[in-house]
């Protein structure tokens, strides 16, 4: 086995890091067809050890009834029976289980023993899941989450401006007495829209609302949807995700357990529990960016057509919420093609999101250059008519620097903005790479964004628990704490941003670490690549209006960077030198 | 495997099929006549600059009314793809004409109309691509409950006439203004800066009778109406309609 089949995660053995046996090796597609013929998956050993033509042909068969074809031959005891010195099978299961040796090393001289499940302990790919470890955290932050969201009354966003539900004819509930910031107001009834008011919007989160729809009645939540279903469907995902973690990532189950509550913990943190009870397209994306690292992990971990597919649900349901969202498409594929020996699906399966991202693009963008340039570039602008003219618009327009189109005054100014030519996306991107000084001022409102974690203007409290108008709630707010920290240095961001991918490259390329480890790396590169393509278009689209809410998938990639850049660094400090195969543990 | 895929394909197609709303019947801008009633519940449809949903009868709970249809002129008018809002609500301003809101309502010299506005309703992007320009102007009834919005259930066209008019008529109680249809004490008398002795004729003139009635000027001149003292009632004064 070469280095490069170490990287796609198969099962590495003492002679695949130096190696015994150097046969000719295949690459790409032909190495594919030639492991197709042989009827092996790739990274499952050497090819050029045929453990069958080796067997000694008198022995009897000693696959069990039940197993599969192919798994081939386990010593068991008809061996026994014959060399009663050897240890148990069951004891040297264990043994290997414990040094992490997926498969007996091809020694010289000794028949090789093929992967088996029948020898107790032992696992295919080398890498043990630790299921009831697993099913317990799982349970356990479904149960923090149920506990959190409604424990004491129930906390959410409120959902000011959102009218997402109405596409499956449902309509707020709300005291029109009230314009929508100041609490939750979580039950929606059945309404039927016409025209515009509804505006045909397309969004993977109507998926998640039309499952919280189905599940209102069966809960007993009045109306025809209330969020708190939704926020019953979420807390139970986000449960899922961490026990899915527990068994993609490496390490010791304490280990395991901990990564999975630092991510069930920035679920719970009231920075983005909030969205899980709110008419917001944000919690689908932010459960399927859960889900989508948990089969990124995965997917690195050993890549097969499987594990290839299994990302495409998270990834087209995060693509697919919000336009912004777009900008996951470059990163996806970057993360699919990160894997030797798959690349045909992974490739087409990058081109399914990559279109579902260009339609979402296409028939959902709007851009509305006048945040962007009245509200953002001319906001304190000293040269506001100098920088109109560079962006095609009338320097007339110049004293409307800084008015939203809710300002009367905007009123004087209307026609001749509707009159002139309107700049796109590229334009305004095309402005601040010319006009350095306003890409910085622009890309500092986003990091304050960033830093800001959640809106501070709506409120998390339903109306009549006698909260005042716009409370916010505070029940887990570890991340929020850290925050702090950003918030007195925005900046801090890009920092941590640079060392989580700088960490993560480390892990990468060390050779003393697994491939499952590498996982970790990988992961620790594509976050922060993928915060920062989101960033960008966030700070291009909306500029500074509203650009906390805008930054929530931000901040949550941001978020996500703590605990993987801990892990990340903790693995290059611990291996510093190289340390033999079996002493690894998966 | 492709056994599973299959089945949540199903699963989630069935779910949204059963969760999607079937689109709602439209009713073209242009086919709103004088006088026809229209049902807008949610916010998102009052604030919404065009309104599609077929008329219900005057009779059911609805909140506008039609008064005036008319054609948008001018130079934005001319441009093939709708204005925005901030253009549209100057156009819709001009273009709704007060004058006609009285007559239509049936309201003499002293009946004041009170916490009625003026909504106006353009036709919808695709509508004004095809060159309709109609500009409809609604009457939007007063909110009855203070925690629910605009309702009525009356035609509003020679409301005046009617007892049901307690629902645009201003009354007060304990120095807030309130509809007629609520509790109160006092009732506003047209025209107002009048001296006691003309506020007292006219009051007259409105109720039909001063017996049992009070009268009292407003620190803006303003002429009220009402019976004995610390008498909380519901419903107008107005001749031929008290209770």
């Amino acid at each position: 086995m070469t280095l490069d089949q170490q990287d796609t995660g198969g099962p590495v053995t003492w002679g695949d890091r130096y190696p015994e046996v150097a046969g000719p090796q295949k690459r790409g597609l032909a190495r594919l067809l030639s492991r197709a013929r042989l009827g092996r998956r790739p990274g499952d050993g050497p090819t050029t050890t045929r453990p069958q033509k080796r067997r000694l042909p008198w022995l009897p068969s000693m696959t069990r009834p039940g197993t599969r074809r192919g798994d081939g031959p386990t010593v068991a005891r008809p061996q026994k029976r014959r060399l009663p010195w050897l240890p148990s099978m069951a004891r040297l299961g264990r043994h290997l289980a414990q040094t992490g040796r997926a498969e007996t090393e091809p020694r010289a001289g000794s028949a090789p023993l093929r992967r088996s499940r029948l020898i107790p302990g032992f696992r295919r790919a080398g890498v043990r899941r630790h299921p009831l470890v697993a099913v317990l955290v799982g349970i356990g932050w479904a149960a923090v989450m149920q506990v959190r969201l409604f424990l004491g009354g129930h906390v959410g966003l409120a959902g000011f401006g959102e009218n997402l539900p109405c596409r499956l004819g449902l309509a707020n509930f709300r005291n029109p007495a009230l314009a929508g910031w100041e609490h939750v107001q979580p039950t929606w009834t059945a309404h039927a829209w016409t025209g515009e008011n509804c505006p045909p919007e397309f969004s993977t989160a109507l998926l998640a609302q039309a499952a919280g729809k189905w599940l209102t009645p069966l809960l007993g939540y009045p109306g025809a949807f209330d969020l708190r279903a939704l926020g019953v469907l979420f807390a139970l995902l986000v449960g899922v995700i961490c026990g899915l973690l527990v068994a993609v990532t490496p390490g010791r189950p304490l280990f395991r357990a901990g990564f999975a509550s630092a991510v069930g913990l920035l679920y719970a943190d009231a920075g983005f529990a909030g969205y899980l009870i709110s008419p917001y397209a944000e919690p689908t994306a932010l459960v399927a960016a859960g889900f989508l690292v948990v089969a990124l992990l995965f997917l690195w971990e050993r890549p097969t057509v499987p594990r290839v597919l299994a990302t495409v649900v998270p990834a087209l349901l995060l693509v697919g919420a919000r336009p912004e969202y777009v900008t996951f498409v470059p990163v996806i594929a970057f993360a699919l093609l990160w894997v030797r020996g798959r690349r045909i699906v992974a490739l087409m399966v990058a081109t399914w999101i990559a279109g579902l991202g260009i339609f979402h693009t296409v028939t959902e963008a709007r851009f509305d250059d006048h945040k962007a340039v009245f509200q953002t570039i001319l906001h304190d602008d000293p040269t506001a008519a100098a920088d109109l003219a560079s962006l095609g618009l009338d320097p007339k327009l110049a004293p409307a620097a800084g008015l939203s189109r809710e300002d009367p005054a905007w009123a004087g100014f209307a026609d001749a903005y509707h009159r002139t030519a309107h700049p796109s996306p590229l334009q305004v991107a095309g402005f601040y790479a010319t006009h350095p000084w306003h890409a910085v001022r622009t890309v500092g409102w986003g990091f304050q964004g960033v830093a800001g974690l959640r809106p501070n203007y709506l409120g998390s409290y339903p109306e009549g628990t006698g909260r005042p108008e716009g409370e916010q709630e505070h029940r887990v707010v570890v991340y929020s704490t850290v925050w702090e920290v950003f918030r007195k240095g925005p900046l801090l961001v890009l920092v941590l941003w640079l060392a989580t991918a700088g960490a993560g490259c480390l892990v990468v390329r060390r050779r003393s670490l697994t491939p499952s480890e590498k996982t970790l790396g990988r992961l620790a590169v594509v976050l922060p690549l993928a915060a920062l393509a989101q960033f960008a278009v966030v700070v291009l689209v909306h500029g500074r209006v509203e650009t906390v809410r805008h930054m929530a998938m931000t901040s949550w990639l941001t978020a996500m960077c703590v605990p993987v850049a801990a892990v990340a660094v903790t693995l290059v400090l611990t291996r510093l030198r190289p340390v033999p195969r079996w002493q690894h543990r998966h | 495997m492709g056994k599973t895929v299959f089945l949540w394909g199903r699963f989630t197609v069935l779910l949204v099929a059963t969760a999607c709303a079937a689109p709602a019947a439209t009713h073209p801008s242009a086919a709103m006549p004088v006088g026809s009633c229209h049902v807008m519940s949610q916010p998102e449809e009052l604030y919404a600059l065009s309104d599609v949903r077929p008329p219900v009868p005057c009779t059911q709970p609805h909140q506008t009314e039609t008064y005036l249809v008319t054609q948008l002129t001018g130079p934005l008018a001319d441009t093939p793809i709708r204005p925005p809002h901030e253009l549209l609500v100057p156009m819709v301003t001009a273009g709704c004409d007060y004058r006609p809101i009285r007559p239509y309502l049936a309201a003499g010299p002293h009946d004041a109309q009170w916490g009625v506005s003026v909504w106006g309703r353009v036709p919808t992007p695709d509508e004004w691509a095809a060159g309709d320009r109609t500009l409809r102007c609604d009457l939007l009834v007063p909110t009855t409950h203070p925690n629910g919005g605009p309702v009525l259930t009356a035609p509003l066209r020679g409301i005046m006439n009617r007892p049901e008019s307690a629902a645009i008529r201003r009354c007060n109680l304990d120095g807030r203004d309130v509809q007629c249809a609520l509790p109160h004490e006092w009732e506003w008398v047209e025209p107002q800066g009048l001296t006691r002795n003309r506020c007292r004729a006219n009051a007259a003139m409105f109720a039909g009778r001063l017996r049992g009635l009070r009268i009292r000027l407003g620190p803006d001149r303003s002429c009220w109406v009402g019976r004995e003292r610390h008498h909380i009632t519901v419903g107008t004064l107005r001749e031929g309609m008290a209770a």
